[in-house]
């Protein structure tokens, strides 16, 4: 039953970029799932290893990451419910990266074969699949510019715009708050700060009253001020024209 | 883990850390204190030619453990007393 759910989750989020026809839900809905739970900070898939399967991400948060030489980290991207952040590993068997959990997670592992299946069958859920890889490199690339040219407090304001949009596309945010299950050493680590570098900043953040962050729990005060300070613009999420997003309160 | 606060100075700007970042040990904490000031010296680099930043660190307990500053100076090198 839980492995429907996590299913439909999973259509959800490829159809917040491209909707899908009955029969092509329907075979989505089919793919088999064995789920496997996980504590927070655990790795699910190693750089170096070779896999046979795809993780949908059912419950939870998980991210990619490398360690760098000296033993610091860069998370690479954040995922969410429906999202499968390996699927490439279809056509690159070989991880150059890692996939960890960042809260305690339930993934649900599909064979490579059964995705492959399905992809023949259908051209559409195949463009669906390249679809989410490419939305996913333009993520990449707001992340570049974030890390490469954007002030602490613009990346700091970025994250959370971004997060609570993909949030609410996928139902699981009203648009004014959201869980962000992340601490501030994982955050900083996803902006390339330093942790005091990034509490000094998230403070100004909070004091301007632009966010409310409390308990794992972000609540945006101001969002056309936030989304200022961000430099935020939803176009690189490539949303439906029906997907929920965030109006300006 | 053992609070630590860092306070920063922009030139005449003095920033009283009041939250403190928790981190393993002394060490640790003299680090990030050189990280920040690394940071702060990236984000102010562009505007002007002087510059004097500097970051404390205080412990839980309230003692100084470390000060850590920079200074800048950018001169013209057309600037004529300097040539002659």
């Amino acid at each position: 039953m839980d492995k429907q759910l996590y299913l439909e989750r999973l259509v959800l989020k490829l159809e917040t970029h491209i909707p899908l026809p009955p029969a092509e839900r329907q075979k989505l809905l089919d793919l088999p799932l064995t789920l496997k739970r996980f504590e927070a900070s655990q790795d699910i898939v190693r750089e170096g290893e070779i896999t046979k399967q795809c993780c949908l991400v059912a419950e939870g948060l998980v991210c990619r990451y490398k360690i760098v030489g000296d033993g610091a980290r860069q998370i690479l991207s954040l995922h969410l419910p429906g999202d499968i952040p390996d699927i490439h590993s279809l056509l690159i068997e070989r991880m150059d990266h890692s996939l960890g959990t960042l809260t305690p997670a339930v993934v649900g592992l599909i064979p490579h074969d059964a995705v492959r299946a399905l992809t023949r069958s259908s051209y559409r859920i195949s463009e669906a699949f390249w679809r989410e890889t490419l939305i996913e490199a333009a993520i990449y690339r707001e992340w570049m510019v974030g890390i490469g040219r954007r002030s602490a407090p613009s990346r700091i304001a970025h994250l959370f715009c971004e997060f609570i949009t993909k949030m609410t596309a996928i139902g699981l945010s009203d648009g004014a708050t959201c869980n962000l299950p992340l601490t501030q050493p994982e955050i900083a680590d996803a902006l390339g700060l330093s942790t005091v570098h990034m509490n000094k900043k998230l403070r100004e953040i909070r004091e301007a009253k632009l966010i409310r962050l409390r308990a794992n729990r972000l609540t945006v005060l101001d969002w056309p001020g936030l989304c200022e300070l961000a430099d935020f613009d939803p176009d690189y999420l490539h949303l439906q024209p029906g997907v929920a997003k965030i109006e300006s309160a | 883990m053992p609070s630590y606060f860092f306070h920063t100075r922009d030139g005449d700007k003095l920033e009283i850390d009041e939250e403190g970042t928790d981190l393993p040990d002394d060490r640790s904490a003299r680090n990030a204190a050189k990280e920040l000031l690394a940071a702060m010296n990236r984000e102010k680099l562009p505007n002007g030619d002087h510059m004097a930043l500097s970051v404390t660190v205080q412990n839980a307990e309230g003692t100084e453990i470390y000060v850590v500053s920079l200074r800048l100076d950018g001169l013209p090198s057309s600037n004529p007393h300097e040539q002659r």
